[in-house]
């Protein structure tokens, strides 16, 4: 017979139920940071579990962003190709920048989508 | 009367009606229902899990652990103790009682407590007891030891 209780985890990964501190808690998490979740206990086992979707949305918000920063840079670079006398212009990459765009479209419309 | 006692805790159940409350005029000590069996009135409230250093009917866990109120018990190592009415850690009762072999039964004075010592210096953790009304005497079918 297994019972589910209500648990917290704060940044130093000790787990509590109700306040009270449970020491012999198996975390199933790096516990870096504090979180809520359920501390399921069957027989002799108690393990913490915390929902992991809040980090993987700020993940996903992080890269999203940091890929339009690149479509960003690029697309300038592309309008204004670099070439002075002696040297070749920089190649054009607005295929390039769209394969960004998408992949930042994809990206955005999963944060949104997660199970 | 037949009373099973698991790792402490105590279930019991009518075999006639009015046992249960010869018993517990027999021994002043409530009984109350619980999940189909009649048990002392502190075990009707035994959780069915621990958490390590939370009291439980009084008594300090040592362990998290979920499942049946005995197992809750094994695993933390503690019996109730109906003569006091408390709970105790196992280790900690050393009542001798004398068991002895009757045809395919056995036999003691009373009702034994769990965590008593039998005549060979092995400590009870269960058994299956029968109270006899006519006589007022307990007949053991089984014994468990730790």
């Amino acid at each position: 017979m297994s019972r589910i209780l209500e648990a917290r985890c704060d940044a130093s990964g000790k787990v509590f139920v109700n306040d009270h501190e449970v020491t012999d808690a198996v975390l199933t998490t790096d516990g870096a940071q504090a979180s809520t979740g359920i501390l399921v206990v069957d027989g002799a086992l108690a393990v913490y579990l915390t929902s992991s979707v809040s980090d993987l949305t700020t993940t996903i918000e992080k890269t999203a962003s940091a890929l339009g920063q690149i479509a960003a840079a690029l697309t300038t670079l592309d309008a204004k190709p670099v070439g002075g006398s002696g040297s070749a212009p920089a190649p054009a990459v607005s295929g390039q920048v769209t394969n960004i765009q998408t992949a930042q479209t994809e990206l955005e419309s999963l944060k949104g989508a997660l199970k | 009367m037949k009373i099973q006692c698991l790792h402490g805790f105590y279930k019991m159940s009518e075999q006639n009606v009015g046992q249960a409350s010869d018993f517990s005029r027999l021994y002043g000590l409530d009984l109350v229902a619980r999940d189909g069996y009649i048990t002392f009135d502190l075990l009707g409230g035994a959780p069915d899990h621990s958490l390590i250093g939370r009291e439980f009917l009084g008594f300090k866990a040592i362990k998290t652990f979920a499942g049946s109120p005995w197992d809750v018990f094994k695993a933390n190592e503690v019996v109730y103790d109906f003569n006091e009415g408390v709970m105790k850690a196992i280790s900690t009762v050393t009542e001798i009682v004398v068991v002895v072999q009757s045809g395919n039964r056995l036999v003691s004075k009373g009702l034994i407590a769990a965590g008593s010592l039998d005549q060979d210096g092995r400590k009870i953790s269960g058994y299956t007891a029968w109270y006899l009304r006519n006589t007022a005497s307990w007949l053991y079918t089984e014994v468990t030891y730790v």
